[in-house]
């Protein structure tokens, strides 16, 4: 497994490649997929209903999965839906820049060979997943706009609350603040102050 | 680690494109998502993405294939072109998805399961037939 810091020079360098889509707020990862990659995006009906999954690789890397009515009415559906579409292929790009290689020779002859594989894979699953995890969350809350959010969000409080990093309320606030911004769950924003190593560790 | 560089299709690439090929390469031209571009001409997305991939054939009616080649903005040979690969599309035999091998390679290999659930038995069988529809014509 990477260190966190090789997955963000991947995430970075990612960026540069793609610095108009990427460098709006919130990121636009399906015009950097569809448009500048040209991946195909497939919609799946029921993928998240039935499957709890709404984003998935296909084996050749050439498309990406989706659940289909979060992808058919991106205005249409709640704000949450759209946010975890956002992060969901997010981490998808992160498992096609980072893990190519370890299927590019992957051919499945059969179910029992596609199965076999999945067994294997569990075994690094978890660092696989805290890989494309640690690309989507870095690449859809980049680093150095958070810096000065979280700057700006620290001298706005810091007088009435000199231990402002105690007080979880606080964190829970501006978390849910930046996650609209980020068009994020708040979850993903609180989890980059800690990778990040902003909030300080009370 | 690995980068991957993508490239458009040089111009004289899409004289020897196919009707799904060239309806992509048009879109992305026109900087269209899927999403966009569908919902711009009234179709269901799955269905043009079926289309992009050859999976479903364009439909018959001319009308319909004129008014996106001018949807596109084409006109001329460039026009001819199109309604010629479509009407060439519409003769060609859809991807067998009936076989299990050409279904096994549409697996998605890393697919994230999430609250425990593991696609495994009986899931796994009804994500296959699941999957088997996405890759198929519309019946």
């Amino acid at each position: 497994m990477s260190e966190k810091t090789d997955v963000w020079t991947a995430v970075e360098k990612f960026r540069a490649q793609f610095s108009t889509e990427l460098a709006k707020c919130p990121v636009d990862v399906l015009t950097t997929i569809e448009i500048r990659m040209r991946l195909d995006v497939i919609p799946f009906p029921n993928l998240l209903r039935t499957y709890s999954v709404d984003a998935a690789v296909m084996p050749d890397f050439s498309g990406i999965y989706v659940d289909k009515r979060s992808y058919q009415y991106l205005e249409g559906v709640p704000q949450w839906q759209f946010n975890r579409l956002r992060f969901s292929l997010a981490h998808e790009l992160g498992h096609i820049i980072m893990h190519r290689e370890l299927v590019k020779d992957v051919q499945f002859k059969s179910l029992q060979d596609f199965w076999d594989w999945t067994r294997r894979y569990k075994e690094s699953k978890y660092g696989l997943e805290w890989e494309a995890n640690e690309f989507g969350g870095r690449l859809v809350v980049p680093r150095e706009r958070l810096k000065v959010d979280f700057d700006a969000f620290v001298s706005g409080v810091k007088s009435d609350y000199p231990e402002w990093w105690m007080n979880a309320s606080l964190r829970e606030e501006i978390a849910s603040h930046l996650g609209d911004k980020y068009g994020v769950h708040k979850d993903v924003v609180s989890c980059r102050f800690d990778r990040e190593e902003l909030w300080p560790i009370s | 680690m690995v980068f991957v560089v993508y490239f458009a299709p040089h111009e004289r690439e899409r004289n020897h494109m196919t009707f799904g090929q060239l309806i992509k390469d048009l879109r992305i031209r026109k900087e269209l998502t899927l999403r966009r571009c569908s919902a711009d001409l009234g179709i269901d997305p799955s269905n043009w993405s079926k289309m992009e991939r050859g999976v479903t054939p364009p439909p018959k009616d001319t009308g319909i294939i004129q008014q996106w080649a001018k949807f596109f903005g084409l006109s001329g040979s460039e026009g001819e072109n199109f309604t010629d690969l479509a009407a060439i599309a519409r003769k060609e035999i859809p991807m067998d998805m009936a076989s299990d091998a050409t279904v096994i390679a549409a697996l998605p290999v890393f697919f994230r399961a999430v609250r425990g659930q593991e696609l495994e038995g009986e899931k796994l069988k009804q994500f296959i037939e699941d999957l088997r529809a996405v890759h198929s014509p519309d019946k």
